[in-house]
């Protein structure tokens, strides 16, 4: 099966500065996909790309089999768009949105209807800018949604939101998954990503460092596992080099980190014990997707070594 | 963009509008009031402008003043703060054109000005009786050449600023020299000859001046119409041009 979105060797600069460097990118059907990355890391220019919004200097995108660029209108029938940094008209009531954005698709649910599925019943007359962040949040990702499309792109969806709000955000985005729908979506919170995405791909510097799944990342970006305790600052700690498994050991005032693999928490654990020491706050740091970010976005070649 | 749609798009830019009161009081009230005072102080009998008692001259110019505050006031802000909030983008994205916005947000524009103009027209009947138009059509031709010309103007403006505070700020500083030399202030006969000179190229001259000649009966002067179509072309093919960049 051909894949939804299909995105080869983009390339996109504004004035002399390149935003997005040979980006090649493929997206199944019915995944939640994230794009991961820094700010100005080229994330929303590609899925801008993507969109038809902007039309690229070079490279070969395909949403649907459309060409974003040459069958705008054709392609936004049949996706749905979350936009960074988009607005509605202060005074624009609830109602009034949802009512002019299913004028513009045949296939749209009456707007009584999108107001009660997204939780904004009774919220029908508010003005736009009365609207909570996490109102306004709901209410752009139902008017993505208005026209039931195959592919949603999601840019940035929880900016903003605090905490519980944005674990609403997410159940939104599943059952969005669950409706059948592909999900494209732009994040820099590896939280969500690690939460939501079927898979990531994590873009760097105009480019795709990485793409696995989140845990597949961790696995082969991850750097290995942490063992991390305290003990008194004059105390020696150098002699755990020796001990199987650690490959690190890095010491912050009485803080000490052991990095190694593999059953590194048992050897580390028997070691310590043997040598009279018993630190209660001895734990594991298993590597999150924020250190593969971290790693790759931090290498000075861009792709760190798989370990 | 199919027609309904952009009647849709127009209904619902109108009620926006009117929940504007700053926008809507401005630009009614501003050429009601300015009507009512400079019409009485040169209401006098016996001294005429342009061939006509003062408050028939002012009625009539201040028809102008309304054109021009809707053109460099009430659009450009308006419209700026669509591109500035993304407004536009997110409309974009559903395949609605900006210019449907643009000319929906003309649309009403357009509309308001005309209530307006009725709304000063029927304030000043009782205050100061002027004299029906010796020519409606042309004062009506008038009107629209150069409200059109206004409004174009104003999307080249904020085409040029497309930001709520910098279009209005470029309005505002537009509008009231534009409107001081017009002769919708100070009659031009008053003003010293550099200024005389500056109000030849001064747009709203010839919009007063396009409204006036036919009410006052000196015929539809094609000069002044000619002025505000090109005024109103080369703005409109500008802002156009701004736009498709973006």
């Amino acid at each position: 099966m051909p894949a939804v979105v299909d995105v080869q060797h983009l390339r996109k600069a504004y004035g002399g500065v390149l935003a997005v460097d040979d980006l090649s990118l493929e997206v199944e059907e019915g995944e939640i996909f994230g794009l991961l990355g820094p700010n100005g890391a080229g994330k929303t220019t590609t899925v801008e790309c993507m969109e038809g919004l902007r039309h690229p200097d070079e490279g070969q995108i395909r949403v649907l089999g459309l060409d974003p660029s040459r069958e705008p209108r054709e392609l936004r029938r049949r996706i749905g768009c979350q936009l960074q940094q988009a607005a509605l008209p202060d005074r624009i009531r609830v109602w009034e949105a949802l009512d002019l954005f299913a004028a513009l698709a045949p296939q749209a649910a009456p707007w009584r209807v999108v107001l009660e599925r997204w939780g904004l019943e009774g919220r029908g007359r508010a003005a736009f800018s009365s609207l909570s962040g996490g109102e306004q949040q709901r209410l752009f990702v139902a008017l993505a949604l208005i026209n039931q499309p195959q592919v949603v792109f999601l840019d940035e969806l929880t900016q903003g939101l605090d905490p519980a709000a944005r674990r609403v955000a997410w159940d939104l985005v599943r059952s969005v998954r669950d409706r059948g729908a592909t999900v494209i979506l732009v994040t820099h919170f590896m939280e969500e990503a690690q939460q939501l995405c079927d898979r990531v791909a994590v873009v760097h510097r105009g480019r795709v460092a990485a793409v696995d799944s989140p845990q597949g990342l961790i696995s082969r970006y991850g750097g290995g596992v942490r063992v991390v305790f305290s003990t008194p600052a004059h105390q020696d700690a150098d002699w755990l080099r020796r001990v199987p498994h650690v490959s690190g050991v890095a010491r912050h005032g009485p803080r000490v980190e052991v990095s190694g693999d593999g059953p590194l928490l048992a050897h580390l654990g028997a070691a310590l014990i043997a040598h009279g020491m018993e630190p209660a706050d001895l734990r594991l740091e298993q590597p999150t997707l924020e250190d593969v970010f971290l790693r790759i976005t931090q290498a000075p070649g861009g792709v760190p070594p798989e370990r | 963009m199919r027609p309904p749609l952009f009647a849709k798009l127009t209904w619902l830019e109108a009620k926006l509008f009117l929940r504007e009161p700053l926008a809507v009081g401005f630009t009614i009230a501003y050429p009601l009031v300015v009507m009512f005072v400079i019409a009485g102080v040169f209401n006098r009998p016996g001294e005429e402008i342009r061939g006509v008692g003062g408050a028939e001259y002012y009625v009539v110019s201040n028809i102008a003043v309304v054109i021009a505050a809707m053109g460099l006031i009430a659009l450009p802000p308006h419209a700026a703060s669509y591109f500035e909030r993304g407004v536009m983008r997110r409309l974009r994205a559903s395949s609605v054109p900006a210019t449907a916005v643009l000319l929906a947000q003309s649309a009403v524009c357009f509309g308001v000005a005309i209530a307006a103009t009725v709304v000063l027209l029927g304030a000043a009947r009782p205050a100061y009786p002027y004299p029906v138009p010796q020519s409606v059509p042309g004062v009506v031709l008038g009107f629209v050449v150069g409200l059109i010309s206004f409004l174009a103007l104003g999307l080249l403006i904020a085409a040029l600023f497309p930001t709520t505070r910098s279009a209005q700020s470029v309005g505002l500083v537009l509008f009231f020299p534009l409107y001081l030399i017009s002769g919708a202030a100070p009659p031009l006969s008053v003003l010293p000859s550099a200024m005389r000179l500056a109000a030849d190229f001064d747009p709203l001259k010839y919009a007063v001046r396009a409204l006036q000649d036919p009410w006052f009966g000196y015929g539809i002067t094609v000069t002044n119409l000619v002025v505000l179509a090109a005024i109103g072309v080369v703005s409109g093919l500008g802002a156009a041009l701004v736009f498709r960049r973006r």
